[in-house]
């Protein structure tokens, strides 16, 4: 297990590692989709930030995954919808892949990763 | 079909029977500016309340700097933003790995029960409430407790083998969609409905 120096700046901007997470979430099967946060959403319309508000626009592709990084490691909270196969055993899928994917693309160590589901489509 | 109906209406539905439409609707046209007597109390039209109200002040202020009217995609995302919140309210724990806790929102699985009840001929389900069978962090993780309340259909069928039809349909989808042991199931028959019978639009009045 490696840990950052206390004098030194995370190389991977969480910007990018909610992204990386996204992209291992999404590839999942049974994930339907990432479940935005609110606060997000609330942030993207504040003042000047209404340009990037879109007609027919998505939520950004990070929406949905929260990551952090702390003196043990990533942090990473991840709500989304499942649709088509058991929930708790695609919850855990992802918590694997995201693990997986986060430390494999930046090196760091992935302490945490949990995982809400907000919606289960019923007719599958 | 029931099913489409109490599912398509079931996305804008608060968990106290209130809808989210309606919430929005009177709060941006200023006619609901007030939180009635059952918003003041219930934490589902609160949290809603709260959410909407940001979002609208939010885009009241966008739309006065920018003078444009709001993109008709906006009010999906913010209802679909201020519902994910509301179910972020109640997380259930289904399971516990070394990568940490997964958990499912309590309204998610209640779709779920209403969905399949629903597909008991002539039976619509009406009121919902899931919680953890056991104390959270124990080995009561993933397996859950529901009340149900519902309309059954008038004869010729007895009623208990029409709600053990719903017991385990309900006991095949938590099953099959949440991944989740169902263990207990409490119903309760409110009412019971004529055959060809005004057809019933689902959800609470």
């Amino acid at each position: 297990m490696t840990t950052l120096p206390s004098d030194e700046r995370p190389a991977v901007p969480e910007t990018v590692l909610a992204a990386i997470a996204a992209e291992a979430v999404l590839a999942v099967p049974g994930v339907d989709r990432l479940e935005p946060r609110f606060g997000a959403l609330l942030g993207s319309l504040a003042g000047s930030a209404w340009a990037h508000v879109q007609p027919g626009g998505v939520p950004g592709p990070t929406a949905g995954v929260d990551a952090e990084v702390q003196a043990d490691g990533v942090h990473l909270g991840i709500d989304l919808a499942v649709s088509g196969r058991p929930a708790a055993a695609v919850a855990v899928a992802v918590q694997q892949a995201v693990a997986d994917a986060v430390r494999s693309r930046t090196g760091l160590d992935v302490a945490r990763v949990t995982v809400a589901v907000l919606d289960v489509d019923p007719a599958s | 079909m029931a099913m489409t109906t109490s599912d398509s209406a079931e996305g804008t539905q608060l968990p106290c029977g209130r809808s989210l439409d309606a919430l929005w609707a009177g709060l941006a046209s200023g006619t609901a500016a007030e939180p009635d007597e059952h918003e003041r109390t219930c934490p589902h039209c609160r949290t809603a309340r709260d959410g909407l109200g940001a979002l609208l002040g939010a885009v009241h202020g966008a739309r006065a700097e920018r003078d444009e009217p709001p993109p008709s995609s906006l009010r999906e995302r913010i209802m679909g933003a201020v519902r994910a919140e509301v179910r972020r309210g109640e997380l259930l724990p289904l399971a516990s790995t070394p990568h940490g806790v997964v958990t499912i929102s309590a309204q998610a699985v209640a779709v779920v029960v209403r969905f399949a009840a629903d597909t008991v001929p002539g039976v619509r389900a009406r009121r919902c409430a899931v919680q953890l069978a056991g104390e959270p962090g124990t080995s009561a993780d993933g397996v859950l407790q529901v009340e149900l309340s519902l309309v059954v259909p008038a004869g010729p069928r007895p009623i208990p083998d029409v709600v053990d039809d719903v017991r385990s349909r309900v006991a095949g989808a938590v099953d099959r969609s949440v991944g989740a042991r169902l263990g207990r199931l409490d119903v309760v028959v409110e009412d019971v409905l004529d055959a060809g019978g005004p057809d019933s639009t689902g959800g609470a009045r």
